[in-house]
């Protein structure tokens, strides 16, 4: 079978090598519902696990069978489903998925640790990866359809609008405000005012947007645990123009460009007509894409509990992620963490080892 | 004697600067606005260097990665898929971007 890293460039996620709690404790449970989301919705079924993901030297790879996926009958209807849930997934992101999952983070923020056992605390763990796994598996849904929207809207520009670089489509989805402006703009501010005014500014930024994922693998810190990083952005910022200013010029654009689209479109109604039905579509999903980072609130917390189990162990830093789960649960059963401290020290040179190399496109096992 | 690099288009803008080579986020604090961004790939964590740089040209990545969607979002040239661009240009090094074209000339 042959395992493939190909789309992996495209994505923001799993550059680097998969931690041993990663694996173990969050890719299982996150792949399972994201595919079982999408056969629930669309049809198709995936094949099993085993045959749908691996790490591979440290690095998560895919199969490279699915191409398959499309040879199946529930295929023959996918055209329908996905048509029947386009103009639904957008609204019920909005007006279901994320309200109901802010008001469950919400619950489990206001969990207090400091009253639980360790049993309670893997329990805890464990409610909060199942409940990330079913964001995450909404999060990938909508991206499904926010990609094919902007593709189908690639396409009509490029045949149905007379424009001399058909790339300028891109422009018909910039200028929208997502919370990543938002956190860029309000820092830029913290940037601009006085030393005796950050601090108090900083902490509730970081408490605004601080949860923000670097990387979707529970090793890496959030945003909000990198204060050096933060001052970096600060320093960058004090010598920056307002983001905001980069905002209207983008909206400028995207407007200049929606006025040369209604100069330059084929004449020809159903044409008119369906150009502005894609535009509209591709442009309400572009603006969720680009907010999901700081959507995803479950890692600060797992890491946050995890970090606390780690001390109870009398575990440094973040050894707890160079462990898998079932090695956590028998190291708290047993009371002992001695025979993990070398496993932990060999993970992290081979980490450090895996993380200076580029992983092979593909592999044949 | 001039040399191109070929990439993928990913923004377009034509912008000509000095490089920075910036290979993870510890070394963020060395980014100076107004330089183009040379790096393997971005995440979220890299925005903000992109909100103050010039250009960014990035080894990996397709027109819908972080770098490329973000680069149109800001307005500045990027072309992404540069092999071994980190490697190829120099720290310091004057490089003119051509997003349309996909081109780095060093």
């Amino acid at each position: 079978m042959v395992w493939s890293r190909r789309w992996f460039d495209q994505w923001e996620w799993y550059h680097r090598p998969v931690s041993p709690m990663e694996e173990t404790l969050l890719l299982p449970e996150h792949i399972n519902q994201t595919t079982n989301l999408i056969s629930r919705r669309l049809g198709i079924k995936f094949p099993p696990p085993q045959e749908t993901w691996k790490v591979i030297d440290g690095y998560l790879y895919l199969s490279n069978q699915y191409p398959r996926l499309w040879l199946q009958s529930p295929t023959l209807l996918l055209p329908f489903r996905f048509w029947r849930e386009l103009g639904q997934v957008k609204n019920r992101w909005t007006d279901e998925v994320l309200p109901n999952y802010q008001k469950e983070m919400n619950q489990f923020k206001q969990v207090d640790w400091s009253d639980l056992n360790t049993k309670d605390l893997l329990d805890l763990i464990e409610k909060i990866v199942k409940r990330e796994g079913e964001f995450l598996a909404e999060a990938v849904y909508v991206v499904i359809y926010a990609l094919t929207t902007e593709v189908v809207l690639k396409l009509a520009y490029k045949y149905w609008v007379k424009d001399r670089n058909p790339l300028n489509y891109n422009e018909l989805l910039i200028g929208y405000p997502d919370e990543g402006i938002k956190a860029e703009v309000e820092l830029w501010k913290i940037a601009q005012s006085n030393r005796t005014n950050q601090e108090k500014a900083l902490a509730e930024w970081i408490s605004q947007f601080g949860h923000r994922i670097q990387d979707k693998d529970i090793l890496y810190p959030t945003l909000g645990e990198q204060p050096q990083l933060i001052q970096a952005y600060l320093k960058m910022y004090q010598a920056a123009a307002n983001p905001e200013e980069r905002i209207k010029v983008a909206v400028a654009r995207r407007q200049a460009r929606e006025r040369f689209v209604e100069k330059h479109l084929l004449w020809f109604p159903p044409f008119e007509f369906l150009f502005h039905k894609i535009k509209l579509l591709a442009q309400d999903y572009a603006r969720i894409r680009n907010s999901r980072p700081f959507y995803y609130q479950g890692n600060y917390l797992i890491r946050q509990i995890l970090l606390t189990l780690g001390q109870q162990l009398r575990w440094n830093d973040d050894q707890i992620f160079f462990i898998t789960i079932e090695e956590l649960k028998q190291a708290i059963r047993s009371g002992s963490n001695r025979e993990l401290e070398q496993k932990i020290q060999q993970r992290r040179e081979l980490y450090e080892q895996r993380l200076a190399q580029v992983p092979a496109l593909e592999v044949e096992i | 004697m001039i040399q191109t690099l070929m990439g993928i288009p990913a923004s377009n803008g034509v912008v000509r600067g000095k490089a920075c080579i910036v290979v993870d986020e510890k070394h963020f604090k060395e980014f100076k606005p107004g330089k183009i961004l040379v790096t393997r790939q971005t995440s979220p964590a890299w925005t903000p260097l992109l909100g103050v740089a010039a250009g960014v040209v990035t080894e990996l990545g397709g027109q819908l990665s972080h770098a490329a969607i973000v680069a149109r979002e800001y307005g500045i040239p990027a072309v992404v898929g540069v092999k071994n661009a980190t490697k190829l240009i120099k720290d310091g090094q004057i490089i003119t971007i051509r997003g349309e074209e996909g081109t780095i000339e060093q």
